[in-house]
């Protein structure tokens, strides 16, 4: 709970109490008709959530950035990813990009491989590594890019889920996720002498892509499963 | 005859807190179309889409509709305020037409900028409703300045209080003859038929755009100032041409 919903109760009966205080202030120019309680109730509620808006917005998750930089970056890490992977220096890439990152411990000799993301088949880069010992690394890139009308709301998006089960590794889509987004456009005595319209930017869009790149001990075998495309580093 | 002298400033201050207190219809009125607003405004559009894993849902939300109806409401206003029903409360006071009209026209103002006060504030119960009963993420960066809900009010508060000259205008004719009553939309209807049958961008739509695309907000207050006046003046002139109480 934020500090301001915990004071929000305390601001509202301190404003209504203002307003009551006023009312019985200037009761003579109050007459007790439905109307003028109407106005007054009307225009309370109205200030009230004014307030709670100004005060209380600085403290909700809201807002993206304008998308441009976002897909750019998306763009250029992704011509970055293909680079690194030539160049065995995946792990030289900004961490930023990095969705999940998880190890394993192994004690088998076969490491099967796997994902259940039905027509879209996770790429996998596998670097064997004399260096980590009995373990399995993994690290997932995310090259997501999540749009609402121009902004980029890519960060709330669930990375993908990473399992061992034994020797299987699987990778499964992210969990449900639900979102709901609300577009306030300005009003047109506002927006009518604005040279640069906020007319939105079309609508939703989701470009989803992630690279998964694990690490495994040198003598490791690999089993592909039917729902992963694997490269090779060495 | 009476021995004491009573100013104009004087008159008009009494009839115009007199209409304040007294023409309460039009405040339940006002409340009543911007609530209707308010609804339109909540329903708004929104989009959803659900893929596997994904559901996305985007509601778009914007005033415009409580703006739009609170300009209806100061034409209705301004028409209604010269029915019988209003003027009679007039002569309570020692009373001419310039005084009545002055006062009307201040009457006019206040419920004006009252109006575009509370339109301009329902964006921020659109806010609360959205951030805190259906939990949405609101996109768009900033929640409207406090310079820009100023500078909203005051051009909302142009756009209605025109609208309520351009009423108080056709009161004026309909006080001459209720013949307009009839005529006014005839010759509105009439024009759009025949600019639809000569191919032209409708007359209607041209004053519309008069106004409403104008990017140049002097230009703006000036146009909106300026036909308010003329209104207004034309108003005064024709009812002063008509006897007191009539």
């Amino acid at each position: 709970m934020s500090i301001l919903s915990f004071s929000f109760p305390f601001i509202l009966i301190v404003i209504l109490a203002g307003v009551w205080l006023v009312v019985f202030t200037v009761k003579k120019y109050f007459p007790a008709k439905a109307t003028h309680w109407m106005l007054l109730i009307y225009t309370s509620v109205l200030l009230l959530a004014a307030v709670f808006v100004l005060f209380g917005i600085k403290g909700t998750e809201v807002v993206g950035n304008k998308s441009g930089d976002e897909k750019g970056e998306a763009v250029r890490i992704q011509g970055e990813i293909h680079d690194a992977i030539e160049q065995g220096k995946m792990p030289d890439i900004d961490k930023k990009f990095i969705s999940a990152e998880k190890s394993f411990k192994l004690d088998a000799s076969v490491l099967k491989i796997d994902s259940d993301w039905e027509g879209q088949n996770p790429y996998i880069v596998i670097e064997r590594s004399a260096e980590i010992g009995q373990q399995v690394k993994v690290r997932i890139y995310s090259l997501t890019v999540q749009e609402v009308e121009g902004y980029a709301l890519t960060k709330a998006i669930n990375p993908p889920n990473i399992k061992m089960s034994g020797n299987l590794l699987l990778f499964s889509k992210p969990s449900f996720q639900e979102f709901k987004y609300a577009i306030f456009g300005e009003e047109f005595p506002i927006n009518q002498f604005k040279y640069e319209r906020r007319d939105g930017g079309g609508g939703y869009s989701l470009a989803e892509e992630y690279v998964i790149f694990v690490q495994i001990p040198d003598d490791l075998q690999i089993d592909e499963g039917d729902g992963v495309y694997i490269n090779y580093l060495n | 005859m009476s021995l004491a002298e009573v100013s104009l400033f004087d008159t008009v201050k009494k009839q115009f807190l007199f209409k304040v207190k007294a023409n309460i219809d039009f405040y339940s009125s006002l409340i009543t179309m911007q609530v209707f607003g308010i609804f339109f405004a909540f329903a708004g559009i929104s989009y959803g889409s659900t893929s596997g894993w994904l559901s996305v849902t985007i509601h778009y939300y914007s005033v415009d509709a409580v703006i739009a109806f609170t300009v209806f409401w100061g034409f209705v206003t301004g028409v209604t305020i010269l029915t019988k029903q209003y003027t009679d409360t007039d002569f309570i006071f020692i009373t001419n037409r310039v005084s009545s009209t002055l006062s009307n026209i201040l009457f006019l103002a206040a419920t004006s900028l009252l109006g575009s006060v509370t339109a301009m504030l329902s964006k921020y119960l659109l806010l609360f409703a959205s951030l805190y009963i259906f939990n949405e993420h609101i996109v768009l960066g900033d929640i409207m300045s406090a310079g820009d809900f100023l500078f909203g009010t005051a051009i909302a508060f142009l756009y209605v209080f025109l609208s309520c000259a351009v009423g108080y205008l056709i009161g004026t004719l309909v006080q001459i003859n209720r013949i307009f009553i009839i005529l006014i939309p005839a010759l509105i209807i009439g024009s759009l038929i025949l600019d639809g049958i000569q191919g032209r961008l409708p007359f209607v739509l041209k004053i519309y755009e008069f106004y409403f695309y104008e990017s140049s907000v002097v230009l703006f207050i000036l146009k909106t100032i300026l036909t308010s006046a003329f209104c207004y003046i034309a108003s005064l002139v024709i009812l002063n041409r008509m006897e007191v109480r009539k």
